[in-house]
């Protein structure tokens, strides 16, 4: 089900409501039917897998928690293989199997493996990482063993960050299925407001340039010079909006209920380096590979030559975590090789900062800032792109001629469309900058009444008036 | 709970109340009396004026810009109605529209695009608002009616846009753009855009067949006949989405219950025959692929 259906206004109407009117003792139990049904919404099948791990994981850790010494790390991975094992058989044996044709080819032989005709499970990266910090978090004594069947099972199928996160902790979430959330006016008004900005970066933005992103993604030779540039840019905006509303319909839908879910978006686009930016964008991706593989790799209290060894690794595996392609492995691998670049020139950058003169130092900062951005974007273009190749002739298209391409980009459909989301991102970036340090909740609340009800006012208007409600729109993360 | 729910409708009830408010005064100043699709008007008359027999045609954009029904309805001595616009419209209003009109001994040329998809909702509403006839012919699922009313309030947004319509349109979009016989003219002196060929997409075309076999039955119960015909098609195009389009073909070939008179190559022309969009031919493209649709209709079906 996808959260910007009226299928889902519906579903959430009636489980929310449901939710407040049942007793406490029974509220997990509607939780995970409702969880069930909303997975089930797009290829009932695959509830089986989820069902799988689930029930390995189960057992998993209360044999983890009872055991010791070796067997204690034989069932963390029997778990382990278990969740890695459906990512592969799902996910990457037909990549696999691929490129050992193409190797295979080129020595002469030939690979008679068939592939697998299947479909990938929605979100089945974001579950089943969510499911591998249960088991580890219970390794590492961190987390008692759930006793419960159907509330672990509902720590993992939780329906706002079943398909696309945030990725939870055990220690975050598990015990606030626990407690009595009692119905808070706060509580549902702030997570409303969190679901509408989400929804508004969603359809009013991120569908709106979708539209100018496929036009020149799904066929780049046609075009070169500024238009392959300006899709690019307007990806990285496309993406930002579509995940960041994706994760604030989540957290503000867990919110209306009473639950907290972590952040997962910090204003990435304001990084003044790759390294922060990283600490911005998919903060509970980037901590669950920094706790669970960049650190147990010896993280930073290691040689220089290794920690950037072990930055590359993480980021290379985060490529692939994100889909079974070679362009998200160059992504990945792009993004390693930045933030060994940025650690490597901190010192550097730091005594020219020191040198600037205050006067220009908000100019030197508005400069890092677009420079982090560019950056990414040279990395957004293998992330989006179909294939290495195409993503090859994007970047190497850049600065070209112009003439003639452009004139076709920039047609009188795609203007209005350009226009509605220059809007849209001008009041994105210009709340954002009006916030500081506070989270979206906490800078509108601490507005005046009428200022408040004017901005939810103009909002939901916006929303109707420039968003994109044709067509079926798919959130860009629920394909990993 | 109660102050919640209290402010929960208030809220809605005047975002509601906004929203029929900018339909009801901005729709008026808006009205696309003069827009491209308010050429429907002027078609549905002459279609239910001409004596029969007629010849019809009917698809999308391919034949509004590409053919010179004058020319034709000289030559065959058959009066001729244009009924093409657009292909975004969708086939669904395109048949029922022309159905209405069909009488006994008539002669439909039926030419759909390539990309038979979807009808846009934003062309369906401007349609609606320009001509309130078209509504009988167009049929919404229920899921699409909210979408559809959310079109409408869009289309008073972008409708206010006139400066950026002013700037970037190249006006020929009009209604007094046509012919009486309803042929898209407003474009032959003017000079071709740039173009680049699109990719087809892989569409599912089982609901559209069964919608034009539906067509074809319901003609032929009226006393008259269908014939199809493959689209104009810039050859670049063409030849990008060669298997796309045979396969197009033969799907057509094995499926529809009526004679296809051509084949897709027949009107394929060289780029620099297009104007604006791989389907939309300029005036000498026009006048060549009029000259062989003479020759077609003339040997095969039509002699007076």
């Amino acid at each position: 089900m996808l959260f910007n259906s009226l299928h889902f206004v519906y579903f959430f109407i009636v489980v929310t409501t449901l939710y407040f009117i049942i007793p406490h003792k029974l509220r997990w139990f509607l939780l995970l039917i409702a969880s069930c049904y909303f997975y089930m919404a797009f290829l009932p099948i695959y509830i089986l897998i989820l069902g799988f791990t689930i029930v390995i994981d189960y057992f998993a850790g209360i044999y983890i928690e009872l055991s010791s010494g070796r067997k204690r790390k034989l069932f963390l991975i029997c778990s382990l293989i278990a969740n890695i094992g459906v990512l592969c058989i799902f996910k990457y044996y037909n990549f696999l199997n691929d490129n050992l044709s193409l190797l295979l080819n080129d020595l002469g032989y030939v690979n008679r493996i068939p592939n697998l005709s299947i479909l990938l499970p929605i979100g089945l990266s974001f579950h089943t990482f969510q499911a591998m910090s249960y088991t580890i978090e219970v390794y590492r004594g961190n987390q008692k063993a759930e006793r419960n069947f159907g509330i672990y099972a509902l720590y993992v199928m939780f329906y706002p960050q079943l398909v696309a996160g945030p990725i939870e902790r055990p220690q975050n979430i598990l015990h606030q299925f626990y407690e009595k959330h009692k119905f808070s006016y706060d509580n549902v008004t702030n997570g409303l407001k969190l679901m509408t900005w989400g929804f508004f970066k969603k359809i009013v933005i991120s569908d709106r340039l979708a539209d100018l992103v496929n036009q020149a993604y799904s066929d780049p030779h046609r075009y070169q010079g500024f238009p392959l540039i300006l899709s690019t840019i307007f990806f990285a905006f496309q993406i930002y909006c579509d995940f960041s509303g994706y994760s604030d319909i989540a957290i503000g839908a867990a919110r209306v209920m009473g639950f907290d879910l972590m952040r997962n978006f910090n204003k990435p686009y304001s990084a003044k380096s790759i390294v922060e930016f990283w600490q911005r964008w998919h903060i509970s991706l980037s901590t669950w590979f920094r706790d669970y593989l960049y650190i147990p790799l010896g993280g930073s209290r290691v040689k220089m030559s290794r920690r950037y060894l072990n930055l590359l690794i993480t980021f290379l595996i985060s490529g692939l975590w994100h889909g079974a392609n070679w362009t998200y492995i160059i992504w990945g691998g792009l993004n390693g090789i930045y933030q060994i670049i940025d650690i490597s020139t901190k010192k550097a950058r730091g005594k020219i900062e020191s040198i600037i003169s205050s006067g220009f130092k908000p100019a030197y900062s508005i400069l890092c800032q677009l420079v982090t951005f560019l950056l990414i974007c040279t990395t957004w273009v293998f992330f989006r792109a179909r294939s290495v190749q195409d993503g090859w002739y994007i970047v190497s298209h850049f600065i070209t001629s112009v003439h003639g391409t452009t004139a076709l980009y920039l047609s009188a459909k795609n203007m209005m469309d350009i226009l509605f989301a220059l809007i849209a991102l001008f009041i994105l970036f210009g709340v954002e900058h009006l916030q500081k340090n506070q989270s979206f909740v906490d800078f509108v609340n601490k507005k005046s009444p009428a200022i408040r009800w004017g901005f939810y006012y103009g909002l939901v208007l916006i929303i109707f008036l420039l968003g994109k409600f044709e067509g079926n729109q798919q959130f860009i993360y629920f394909q990993f | 709970m109660k102050k919640f729910l209290i402010r929960a409708i208030l809220f809605c009830a005047l975002i509601v109340v906004s929203l029929i408010a900018i339909v009801v005064l901005v729709s008026p100043l808006v009205r696309a009396k003069n827009d491209y699709v308010a050429a429907t008007i002027d078609k549905e008359n002459r279609l239910h004026s001409l004596p029969s027999p007629k010849i019809i045609f009917v698809g999308g954009s391919n034949l509004a810009f590409g053919i010179n029904s004058n020319a034709i309805s000289k030559k065959l001595n058959y009066p001729v109605v244009n009924m093409s616009l657009h292909g975004g419209l969708g086939l669904s209003y395109m048949l029922n529209e022309a159905l209405d009109g069909v009488r006994k001994s008539d002669v439909v040329l039926l030419s759909t695009e390539y990309y038979l998809d979807k009808p846009e909702l934003k062309l369906l509403t401007q349609l609606m608002d320009a001509n309130p006839n078209a509504k009988k012919y167009i049929k919404l699922k229920p899921d699409e009616l909210i979408p559809f009313y959310i079109s409408d309030l869009q289309r008073c947004v972008t409708s206010s846009v006139k400066v950026i319509g002013k700037q970037f349109s190249d006006n020929i979009y009009i209604r007094n753009g046509f012919t009486v016989e309803g042929d898209l003219v407003s474009h032959l002196n003017k000079k071709n855009v740039p173009l680049v060929s699109p990719r087809l997409k892989e569409i599912d075309y089982t609901d559209d067949l069964q919608l034009i076999n539906t067509f074809i039955d319901a003609v032929k119960k009226k006393g008259a006949t269908v014939y199809y015909l493959f689209p104009t098609y810039q050859q670049s195009t063409f030849t990008l989405n060669k298997k796309a389009v045979t396969d197009f073909a033969t799907l057509f070939h094995k499926n529809l219950k009526c004679p296809i008179i051509n084949t897709p190559d027949t009107f394929v022309y060289n780029d620099s025959l297009y104007f604006n969009s791989e389907y939309h031919l300029n005036k000498q493209g026009r006048e060549i692929r009029t000259q062989k649709l003479i020759e077609i209709l003339s040997k095969n079906i039509l002699t007076k």
